[in-house]
């Protein structure tokens, strides 16, 4: 047994051993370098659209139901269906084998299990009894050909069907969408049109084959003249239309679609293969809304008392919501405000925007003007944020601004970003930084989900120079509060 | 006497100036202004030629009256975050097929709100018969301005707006089209959860909110993680991305990550996937020194018991020579 292990362990077992495994290493990863692409199959832009993509409701009645009620309630589990999410007023309804009937109304409760049908259940019926509120609409097929179709070739269309109902006329359902699919409904091959393909003349035989033991349903439609190319046109008509199918009933969350494969081929006439392509549709529960919750945006400018410490200054003047007075200024001085924003918005997501008509000039009439601020090193700018420490230089500007966040973290950039001590930049002036619809004013608060009361400040500072013409300056800030798209 | 009533009219007068100068104080430390806009989003789907009207209430929760201006404008989302540029003060006219201002109108442009009370007003909008089937968005703005008179001395005037945004889907033949145009995560590392990126881009008429879901499953296809995909409104003609993180903290061994999503009212499906590595090789490489270590240590100790046990054979034959010597030997006296 010793020598037995020993021989195991031996050099050469080793080293072969470590061979193996890094050949193998290599081969994987060698796969990978080749991954297997999306879209099998050369037809090119293969689309399916469904006129109505909402799934079909199937569910089962919870206890018997004599004739003359108007209330259902219907079984909570083991079913398609399993409550009302999927089930709208004015639905078109079959309970067992009451045909014609309406949904009246349904609860406003997410997953309530009973509805009001529109008219007394004329015929009794027992528990677990099938209901059915179907949903049925067009099909449009379309791809383009990479290879030429000749003459007597034809187009294939497979389109998933129920393995066991697959022409009931009644919604399908299955443990999964592999043996699930669409109700054909009693569609021939008088509800299908194609058209398109360059050359093509469709229609010289045309078949309707009903899925069957697991096999899908099949639309087959021959050309007379050779195809040379061009996208074509394959229509399934709303009447009586391709019935969707119900949830699969294991492994559905309602509101997520179960999707299904269309596959789509060319072939000669000799049912050879020419191209292929497949392209998958996705029908999902729809949405009623029964009662609306308003989205609102707060929005909230204070004004800030002077000796108040925002973004690492001290303010020497008092604002107010609608005024920023920089007072009566002898030169050389620095005069720093400061405003508080506030947001509010259940809208999930929001931006507030500054900006300027113009830069601080006598009057308000823009001709003697106080230069924005570069900053330091002379690079801020109304996008790009920069260290503004010395205030008092004339060679660094004289007007700019920063935010500091008091109340959550929504301000867009920060003073004592980068360690800096007042990190500043120029306000956005209309038509100068930026001009709709190309660029839009930059953004100094955001935040991409809904909030209650994030604060920030802005906090300007003007530095007034020795050299500067005596005057009153003015200019007009806009915030603008929205919320996002 | 007279003292007495002059010390209680000094002071109530103190205790006056107390608190007026308390209120002052007080009544400038509060002032601002807020103002509540609903609905902030609103979206419909009409038909060319149908009108609708939207409620919009403007609250103000100041403790002073507001006043302000109204308008409409058109707004296009041109980035990745949805910011809505609004499309005014243009300094040339655009054409804008995504435009719904003009259908739109206002009772007033300009109203005046009652400190905490609100206004409530209708905006109508009328669809025009010729209308480009697809979406078009619009915005209502609230402007509220006030006293800003500065005086003799410099100032900056303020006005605060809020907006609210409209979404019209004009029905008619609408595309739908949305590109998964990017899917993407780091080919290896060490640990999970891994950043997934993904860029949908929307190539239709109308705006689409994808839904779906990341799936990660390992190299036997059993699924690991599934995580939602946010749903994120897409404007026509933009790319939205979204980050993810997928998967769990420990994992070893190659993964894929599918990504899957429908959007449109028409049952449109988007997928993709990409594959990733996850080793903790560190982890693996101690585990790998430490066998070696070990194997080398047995190997070493294997290698001096089996020569010991050879050493001992050979003292061994050697006692058996000197005994079977010896025997003869005595044969040989006796």
């Amino acid at each position: 047994m010793t020598r037995l292990l020993y021989r195991l362990l031996s050099k050469k077992i080793i080293a072969k051993g470590i061979l193996i495994l890094f050949l193998l290493g290599q081969a994987s990863t060698f796969s990978l370098f080749f991954p297997k692409k999306i879209d099998a199959g050369n037809l090119t832009s293969v689309s399916a659209t469904l006129g109505n993509s909402r799934l079909s409701f199937f569910g089962k009645t919870n206890g018997a139901h004599t004739a003359g009620t108007t209330t259902v309630s219907i079984q909570s589990s083991s079913n398609a269906d399993n409550n009302t999410n999927n089930l709208f007023p004015r639905d078109d309804l079959a309970i067992g084998i009451n045909g014609g009937l309406k949904v009246a109304s349904v609860s406003a409760s997410v997953n309530a299990t009973s509805f009001i049908i529109d008219q007394a259940l004329p015929v009794t019926v027992a528990t677990a009894t099938n209901i059915y509120a179907s949903q049925s609409g067009s099909l449009v097929v379309s791809f383009t050909l990479a290879n030429d179709i000749p003459a007597s070739g034809y187009l294939y269309i497979t389109i998933p069907a129920n393995a066991t109902t697959p022409n009931d006329k009644a919604p399908d359902t299955s443990t999964s969408t592999d043996t699930n699919g669409f109700d054909a409904n009693g569609i021939g091959t008088g509800d299908w049109s194609v058209a398109g393909g360059d050359g093509c003349t469709w229609d010289s035989a045309e078949t309707w084959t009903v899925g069957s033991s697991g096999n899908p349903h099949i639309y087959k439609n021959v050309t007379s003249t050779l195809c040379t190319g061009g996208t074509v046109v394959v229509t399934l008509d709303a009447s009586p239309g391709l019935m969707n199918p119900a949830p699969i009933t294991t492994g559905h969350s309602q509101g997520t679609a179960d999707t299904y494969k269309i596959n789509v081929y060319t072939y000669t006439a000799g049912d050879a293969v020419i191209d292929s392509g497949f392209t998958k549709v996705a029908p999902i529960e729809g949405v009623l809304v029964t009662a609306t919750i308003e989205s609102t945006i707060t929005f909230t400018v204070a004004g800030v008392n002077s000796g108040t410490s925002t973004c690492g200054q001290t303010t020497t003047v008092t604002t107010y919501p609608y005024l920023i007075p920089f007072g009566s200024l002898s030169s050389p001085n620095i005069a720093t405000a400061s405003q508080k924003l506030t947001v509010s918005t259940n809208a999930a997501s929001y931006v507030v925007t500054l900006q300027e008509n113009d830069q601080l000039s006598i009057d308000g009439l823009g001709t003697t003007t106080i230069a924005d601020a570069i900053c330091d090193d002379g690079s801020c700018t109304h996008t790009t944020a920069a260290d503004w420490k010395t205030g008092y230089n004339p060679a660094k500007g004289n007007f700019g601004y920063s935010l500091a966040n008091v109340s959550g973290s929504d301000a867009s950039f920060l003073y004592n970003d980068s360690s800096r001590v007042f990190s500043a930049k120029q306000i956005a002036e209309i038509v100068v930084d930026f001009t709709p619809p190309a660029t839009n004013p930059p953004t100094i608060m955001t935040q991409s989900t809904p909030v209650n009361a994030s604060q920030i400040y802005t906090c300007f500072m003007l530095a007034f120079q020795a050299t500067q013409q005596a005057g009153y300056y003015f200019n007009k800030l806009k915030y603008t509060a929205t919320p996002t798209f | 006497m007279r003292n007495k009533i002059l010390k209680i009219t000094s002071l109530s007068s103190f205790l006056l100036l107390l608190f007026w100068g308390a209120n002052k104080t007080f009544a400038q430390q509060t002032q601002q202004v807020t103002i509540t806009l609903a609905n902030a989003r609103n979206e419909i789907k009409l038909d060319p030629g149908e009108t609708h009207r939207f409620t919009m209430k403007l609250y103000n929760k100041s403790d002073n009256p507001v006043t302000g201006t109204v308008k409409l404008v058109d707004f296009i989302v041109k980035d990745n975050d949805g910011k809505p540029i609004f499309l005014e003060d243009l300094t040339t006219p655009i054409s804008n097929r995504f435009s719904a201002a003009s259908w739109m109108s206002v009772p007033y442009d300009r109203l005046a709100i009652a400190p905490n009370d609100k206004v409530a007003f209708d905006i109508s909008v009328n669809v025009p018969l010729d209308a480009r089937p697809g979406g078009h968005y619009a915005a209502v703005i609230f402007e509220a301005s006030g006293d800003s008179s500065a005086g003799q001395q410099s100032a900056s005037s303020v006005s605060h707006r809020v907006a609210g945004l409209f979404y019209i889907t004009v029905s008619g033949a609408v595309t739908e089209k949305a590109l998964l145009t990017k899917l993407s995560l780091p080919f290896f590392s060490e640990y999970g959860p891994v950043k997934a990126t993904s860029i949908i881009t929307n190539k239709g008429d109308t705006h689409i909110s994808p839904k779906g879901f990341l799936t990660v499953t390992d190299w036997f296809g059993r699924m690991v993680t599934q995580s939602p995909l946010e749903e994120l409104n897409i404007f026509p003609d933009v790319s939205r991305t979204y980050e993810n993180l997928v998967g769990e903290h420990f994992m070893v061994g190659r993964y894929k990550l599918a990504l899957t999503s429908t959007y449109g009212e028409e049952g449109q499906v988007l997928e993709g996937y990409d594959y990733f590595w996850v080793v903790p090789w560190r982890i693996v490489t101690a585990i790998a020194l430490t066998l070696a270590i070990l194997i080398l240590l047995f190997k070493n100790w294997r290698k001096k018991a089996i020569s010991f046990e050879k050493e001992l054979q050979g003292k061994l034959a050697e006692e058996d020579r000197e005994i079977e010597r010896l025997k003869e030997e005595l044969k040989n006296r006796s």
